[in-house]
């Protein structure tokens, strides 16, 4: 029954290049299309610097940020999907299902409400998602071990901290709601250059420790004992890896807003691609910067003239996933 | 803040190169980002548009028929391509996307305004900008003789009266009061109630946006001699109508409440015409 | 047996007092003497007050309540999941799609026909989950259930979303559906709840003894001779009307649905014969309470139930939670 192992890399290969070709292509093709269309050939003229000045202004200021911050979010989303589905055993334990996201954001607009700088909003965000993190994570008390517990207090923590967002947006002075109201729609297009930035310097080291951390969650999934028994005190990785994704989650919500179903549907479907029998770490982070930038691509050129807001375009396609996903386990289970 | 927010963008937009560009002296391709003040001023100054967004012109508000109404909220890119000389945008929200003013600044110059402040120091500042003070002076001078005429002939029943400009929630079932001083600012109806020396009921009676709810209209409202009431579209005017609280109000019951058709909460030249006359109309009522 | 009538007594006090502070706190605040005329039939302010605006609003408030409370217990009982909540199972954003799509099409729409338009809206969701989730048997069952709720929620959650944003004008329409609240024209929606609720309730308490052993799961109730099917069906159907009725009524309001079994379930009530009554009961009570709290906190604007709920639930929840011993 178990594929060898050769032939398992083959195919996990080709997946994550797959992947990574499918971002790029994407990603190219992102930056062509629009109201104006542009040809691969002028695209790499404009990155190159040497377009007119109306092509690269569309092109590299304002389609680049747009699509770079769609690939951020959803690797960081990806990967913080993978983690937390991993460590709570169940594929309803995503950053977005138990709050942590709405946390960041509640902390990110606290700090936007005070008037803080990008680097104060950025703060907030963190501490907002890494408080929601502790609070979940403290209440579940000692039976944290327990999955769907877990996930039950998560989903009051989120639900809290949404209402919370709610009465902040309603009020907020005007024109703050008005930015804080279309952030929290996930809107790409008004990304800010500078929390963009701050976002990919605070992603990278993140990532990196991520897939650092793949070995352990490996070993956590084959139970806690069994990790004991190889020199991983599960306790603690446990706790790391928790870190991380919140981490992870927080800047995903800092660049793009509090953007539902990617950390969900992300991981499934790499795992399901790749046929391994963990969350795949990097794949998911692949699939979830894929699947986010496409979500993108469907809000800014379906209903041209048109924008709508990337939050609603994943929780469509999300939705879609969803059921695909229930089929496949319907099929499966009647033929065992 | 609002006030140094107001003057420092002022003084950039105005005064500077922008995007290799200055200000053109006899712009002719101009966008206005937003329907009511950036469009309401562009149409008072006699400037060529090629297209305005954020919603429809209201129908007070003289837009030719060949301006576009562009995307919603405005399309950078779309923009672009209409390839303006000169942009207006509100400056109060640059970073939403409805106002999205640094990607405004990238396309042309762009000249700004604030809704808080009032619609005659907007318009001043944008024709002293563009060196039209001499074609605004006709048209403030027109409107400042409305509103004397106005005051001298209801002399009396503006300073008897406390009034109020209200719109009514359906869903929420409470009166939007727009009075000066709530989380919408100076609102229009507000600006020209204080330019013909009105009374209005003031903000610390009201909630955060000016909001009244059913159950107080009596304790909040049972003194006000006027009511302006603007209507939304919908049936929000006849879910008001139908309910007892409304009906016992001595204003209402007096029926000395004037309607007002179309959103008139925000604006500029046009929209203060527009609630001149109607907050006349009220007062020819108050006076009967 | 004790217990349970002590459980019952505070119940019924907290509801009580809830009542009398629903009817006499607000953005204006009456008296007690106010009540008492307007008991007398004397004709004032604050008998309309009384009359035409809190008592509706307090009867809708109930009637939502112990619906979203039956609802959740019921869910919780057939599901076995403790994270069972009517809005797993896509009625909330059913409903919210449809009052939005009947607000595209037409200019304006009657108080009465969102109300039908909603239920119908949760009742096609609920219908879509089931068919999704398939057969009900086998351990997976509960779990495609969630699954298929979570599709279904996103799916009408995002169209639901591109639509509202389409339109400035619709915005407040949206942003109102997205969060519930009591503030509606409650003369108009009371009938319509009270026939759910009253038709779903009493459906709910004569499926008890069914539920009961459903909870025990599939296998041990089939041996036991329960007919699972019949009883599912039933149940699926007092939920649809009762949490269908909830949010036609007064929007998605967030936890109530999820709490109020867990508190039953803390006050050491197990079978669903006394669990359900119980449930009702403390759900009238949240939300009640929770109205009269959003009232009164920022008068003389009102917090919508929902924030409120939201607000106080999770806190409430999490309390519970950490010291839940009796979880199916």
């Amino acid at each position: 029954m178990t594929p060898d192992r050769g032939s398992m890399s083959a195919r996990s290969l080709a997946c994550h290049l797959g992947l990574a070709i499918g971002c790029l292509g994407l990603a190219i093709a992102a930056l062509g299309l629009g109201r104006t269309a542009f040809a691969p050939a002028a695209i790499l003229q404009a990155l190159a610097g040497e377009s007119p000045a109306a092509t690269r202004l569309v092109v590299v200021e304002w389609r680049l940020p747009r699509v770079a911050a769609a690939l951020c979010a959803g690797a960081a989303l990806g990967m913080a999907g993978a983690l937390f589905q991993t460590l709570l055993r169940n594929p309803l334990g995503s950053p977005d299902v138990i709050g942590c996201d709405a946390g960041a954001f509640f902390g990110a607009i606290l700090a936007l409400l005070a008037g803080g700088s990008v680097a104060v909003v950025a703060a907030g965000a963190f501490s907002g998602g890494l408080a929601a993190g502790l609070l979940v994570y403290v209440a579940a008390g000692s039976a944290r071990t327990a999955p769907s517990r877990l996930i039950l207090i998560g989903i009051a923590v989120g639900a809290g901290l949404s209402a919370l967002n709610d009465w902040l947006i309603m009020v907020a002075p005007l024109d703050t709601a008005l930015v804080a109201a279309s952030w929290r729609q996930g809107a790409l297009a008004g990304v800010d250059p500078a929390r963009l930035v701050l976002g990919i310097a605070l992603l990278a080291p993140l990532l990196l420790l991520g897939l650092a951390g793949s070995r352990s969650l490996r070993t956590l999934e084959l139970g806690d004992d069994k990790a004991l028994s190889l020199g991983e005190p599960a306790g603690r990785s446990r706790l790391r890896l928790g870190l991380l994704g919140l981490g992870l989650t927080a800047t995903a919500t800092l660049i793009a807003g509090p953007v539902g179903f990617v950390a969900l549907i992300a991981p499934q479907a790499a795992r399901r691609l790749l046929g391994s029998p963990g969350l795949p770490l990097t794949a998911s982070a692949l699939f979830g910067a894929l699947f986010l930038l496409a979500s993108d691509c469907v809000a800014r050129l379906a209903f041209a003239p048109r924008v709508l807001p990337v939050g609603a375009v994943t929780a469509c396609l999300g939705g879609i996933c969803f059921v695909l996903l229930l089929l496949g386990i319907r099929r499966r289970e009647a033929t065992p | 803040m609002a006030g140094s927010a107001f003057g420092v963008s002022a003084a950039r937009a105005a005064g500077t190169p922008i995007a290799g560009n200055t200000i053109p002296s006899a712009p002719r391709r101009v966008v206005a980002v937003d329907s009511r003040i950036s469009l309401e001023m562009a149409l008072a100054l006699e400037l060529p548009l090629v297209g305005y967004s954020h919603s429809r012109a209201r129908p007070w508000v003289p837009v030719p028929a060949e301006v576009p109404f562009l995307a919603a909220p405005p399309d950078p890119e779309q923009i672009l391509a209409l390839a303006p000389d000169l942009i207006l945008c509100p400056d109060t929200a640059p970073q939403s996307e409805w106002w999205p003013l640094e990607k405004m600044r990238r396309i042309a110059p762009v000249l700004t305004s604030d809704h808080r402040s009032h619609w005659r120091d907007n318009i001043e500042r944008l024709a002293a900008a563009l060196g039209r003070s001499g074609l605004l002076a006709p048209l403030l001078a027109e409107h400042a003789g409305r509103i004397d005429t106005i005051r001298r002939r209801h002399a009396q029943a503006i300073s008897a009266h406390l009034v109020v400009a209200a719109s009514y929630d359906p869903l929420k079932r409470r009166l939007n009061v727009r009075s000066g001083g709530t989380g919408y600012g100076f609102v229009m109806p507000a600006q020209v109630l204080t330019d013909l020396r009105g009374h209005a009921v003031g903000a610390d009676k009201l909630g955060f946006y000016g909001e009244v709810a059913l159950e107080s209209f009596g304790s909040v409202l049972g003194d006000v001699d006027g009511i302006l009431l603007i209507d939304m579209g919908g049936s929000a005017l006849a879910a008001l109508a139908r309910e007892p609280l409304w009906q016992r109000l001595p204003a209402v019951s007096a029926g000395r409440v004037e309607i007002v058709a179309g959103n008139c909460v925000f604006g500029s030249f046009y929209t203060a015409r527009y609630l001149a006359y109607a907050w006349e109309a009220l007062f020819t009522r108050l006076n009967s | 047996m004790t217990r349970r009538l002590l459980a019952v007594a505070i119940g019924l006090l907290v509801l009580g007092c809830a009542c009398l502070a629903a009817l006499l706190l607000g953005a204006r605040t009456l008296s007690l003497d106010d009540l008492l005329a307007t008991m007398r039939g004397e004709q004032s302010e604050a008998a309309i007050i009384i009359l035409q605006l809190r008592l509706p609003r307090l009867l809708v408030g109930l009637s939502v309540g112990a619906a979203l409370g039956l609802a959740g217990a019921i869910i919780q009982l057939i599901t076995r999941n403790p994270l069972g909540d009517p809005g797993l199972l896509g009625i909330n954003a059913g409903a919210s799609l449809a009052v939005l799509l009947a607000a595209a099409c037409f200019e304006a729409v009657e108080p009465r026909l969102i109300i039908a338009l909603a239920a119908a809206g949760a009742a096609l969701a609920a219908v879509a989950v089931q068919a999704l989730a398939g057969r009900q048997g086998g351990e997976a069952g509960p779990i495609r259930l969630v699954l298929a709720g979570v599709a279904v929620t996103a799916f009408c959650i995002g169209i639901g979303q591109a639509i509202a944003l389409s339109d400035p004008d619709r915005l407040d329409l949206a942003r109102n559906w997205r969060v519930g609240s009591l503030s509606g024209d409650g003369g108009t929606i009371l009938p319509g709840i009270l026939a759910a609720i009253g038709v779903g309730g009493v459906l709910a308490l004569l499926l008890a003894p069914g539920l009961d052993l459903l909870a025990l799961g599939e296998e041990r109730a089939t041996t036991l001779g329960a007919a699972i099917a019949p009883i599912r069906i039933g149940a699926l159907l007092a939920v649809v009307l009762l949490a269908g009725g909830a949010v036609a009524a007064a929007g998605p309001i967030a936890f109530v649905g999820l709490a109020a079994p867990h508190i039953a379930r803390r006050l050491g009530e197990t079978a669903a014969r006394t669990l359900l009554p119980l449930a009702a009961l403390i759900g009238a009570s949240l939300v009640l309470v929770a109205d009269v709290i959003g009232r009164i906190a920022a008068p003389p604007a009102e917090i919508p139930v929902g924030i409120v709920a939201g607000v106080l639930g999770a806190p409430l929840l999490l309390l519970l939670a950490r010291h839940r011993r009796n979880l199916a």
